[in-house]
C-alpha cells in the first residue's frame, strides 16, 4: 500500500482499514457464539462505538485480578524477604500463582479491550482454572467454552491461594509490627484480586 | 541529658510519614478499588455484598488498625532521658496527634528489664523497658550513649 493510501486513510479519505482491517476483532470477538457457555450477554448489534461494545464490568474484573497478581508475586516475595528466607515453601508457589494470574488476566483485559469477548472469557484466569479447563476439553467442552472443571478449579486455586496468603502470618504480623504503606497496599490488592477471580470463575456457572 | 541520635530521628519521620500514609491514602484507595470491584461484579451483586464485608475488614485492619499500632509503640519510646537526684525524666516521641510527653519517676518505683524489639524495622533491635504503670521503650541503637544510659539504669 502506498504512502497515499495510510495519508488518505488518516485524513479520513479512504476507508478500506476502517471497513475491512478494523472490523476484523469485531468479528472474531462476535463470530461462532453458539457453543458452550458464554460469560457476557449477548453482543450488541453492529454499528455501536468501540466505547459501548466493551464490557466494562469485565475490564474492570481483569484488571483488578492483574493487580491482584501483581500484590500476589510482592506478597510472596516479602514474605520471604521478612521471614530470611524461612517462607519460601509458602512463597515460591504465591509468586508462581500470582505470575500466572497476571498474565492470564492481561491477556483477558486485551481480549474484552479488542472486543474478543469469547475468547477473554473462556480464559483461565489462574493455574487451577486452566487444570480444569483441561479436563472440561477431554470432556467435550470447546475451547472457547467455559466448564464446571474450569470454574471449580479456579475456585479451588483461589481459596488455596487465599489460605496461603493468610498461611504467611508471621510475614503480615512483621509487616505490620513494621509497617509500610506500600505492603499494606500489596496485601489489600491480593485478598482483592482473589474477590474478584472468584467471581469470575463461580459466574459463568451460575449463568 | 542523653538525646537520641540520626537513627533516631530518622525512625521518627518515617513513622510521621508512614502513618499519614496509612491514616489517609490508604482508606480512600480501599474505597476507590472496593467501588470497582463493585462494578466488577455489577452482574451478580449478590456475591459482591457477600465478599465486600471481608474487604471492609482487610481495610479496617491495614489502613487504620496497623498504623495507629505502630504510632503508638512511636508515641511510647524514648527520645530524651536525663538523671537527676534519684529521679528518671523520659521524653517520648510525638506521633501525629500524640504528642510528646514528659514522665518523671523515681528511681525505685521504675522497673527496668531488657528486651528485643521487633517493630522497629526488618531487624530485631535491642533495647530497654522501662516499667512504670505502662510501659516505654528505649532503643540502645538510637542512643549513642547506650552504654552510659545502661549503667546508669540497670
Amino acid at each position: 500500500m502506498s504512502a497515499q493510501f495510510y495519508y488518505d486513510y488518516l485524513t479520513g479519505n479512504n476507508d478500506y482499514m476502517k471497513k475491512n482491517l478494523l472490523g476484523l476483532a469485531w468479528d472474531a470477538g462476535r463470530g461462532n457464539t453458539g457453543v458452550g457457555v458464554s460469560f457476557t450477554d449477548p453482543p450488541k448489534g453492529g454499528g455501536g462505538s468501540w466505547a459501548s461494545s466493551v464490557d466494562w464490568a469485565v475490564v474492570t474484573n481483569a484488571s483488578l485480578n492483574v493487580l491482584g497478581g501483581v500484590g500476589e508475586m510482592i506478597v510472596g516475595g516479602a514474605g520471604g524477604y521478612f521471614s530470611a528466607g524461612t517462607a519460601t515453601p509458602v512463597c515460591v508457589p504465591l509468586i508462581v500463582d500470582g505470575g500466572y494470574r497476571t498474565a492470564t488476566n492481561f491477556s483477558r483485559l486485551v481480549g474484552c479491550l479488542t472486543l474478543n469477548d469469547r475468547f477473554a472469557n473462556a480464559m483461565p484466569g489462574n493455574i487451577g482454572a486452566t487444570i480444569g479447563k483441561g479436563i472440561d476439553m477431554l470432556s467435550g467442552v470447546p475451547i472457547d467454552g467455559y466448564g464446571y472443571g474450569q470454574g471449580i478449579g479456579g475456585a479451588t486455586n483461589d481459596f488455596v491461594s487465599f489460605i496461603v496468603t493468610g498461611g504467611t502470618a508471621s510475614a503480615m504480623s512483621n509487616m505490620v509490627n513494621n509497617y509500610n504503606t506500600a505492603n499494606a497496599v500489596w496485601y489489600f490488592n491480593s485478598y482483592l484480586g482473589y474477590s474478584n477471580s472468584l467471581f469470575y470463575d463461580l459466574y459463568p456457572l451460575k449463568k | 541529658m542523653y538525646k537520641v541520635n540520626s537513627l533516631g530521628t530518622d525512625r521518627d519521620s518515617y513513622v510521621r510519614k508512614e502513618g499519614l500514609r496509612g491514616l489517609i491514602f490508604g482508606p480512600i484507595y480501599g474505597i476507590i478499588l472496593i467501588f470497582l470491584t463493585y462494578i466488577s461484579m455489577s452482574k451478580w451483586v449478590t456475591f459482591f455484598y457477600a465478599v465486600s464485608p471481608l474487604l471492609i475488614a482487610m481495610i479496617i485492619f491495614l489502613f487504620i488498625i496497623a498504623p495507629l499500632k505502630m504510632l503508638k509503640k512511636h508515641n511510647r519510646t524514648i527520645k530524651r532521658i536525663r538523671f537527676e537526684e534519684g529521679y528518671i525524666i523520659i521524653d517520648l516521641f510525638a506521633a501525629l496527634w500524640m504528642k510528646s510527653k514528659e514522665y518523671k519517676f523515681h528511681r525505685n518505683t521504675l522497673k527496668v528489664r531488657d528486651a528485643k524489639f521487633h517493630w522497629y524495622g526488618k531487624q530485631i533491635k535491642e533495647g530497654l523497658i522501662l516499667k512504670d504503670k505502662d510501659e516505654y521503650y528505649l532503643v540502645l541503637e538510637y542512643f549513642t550513649e547506650s552504654e552510659d544510659i545502661k549503667k546508669h539504669l540497670m
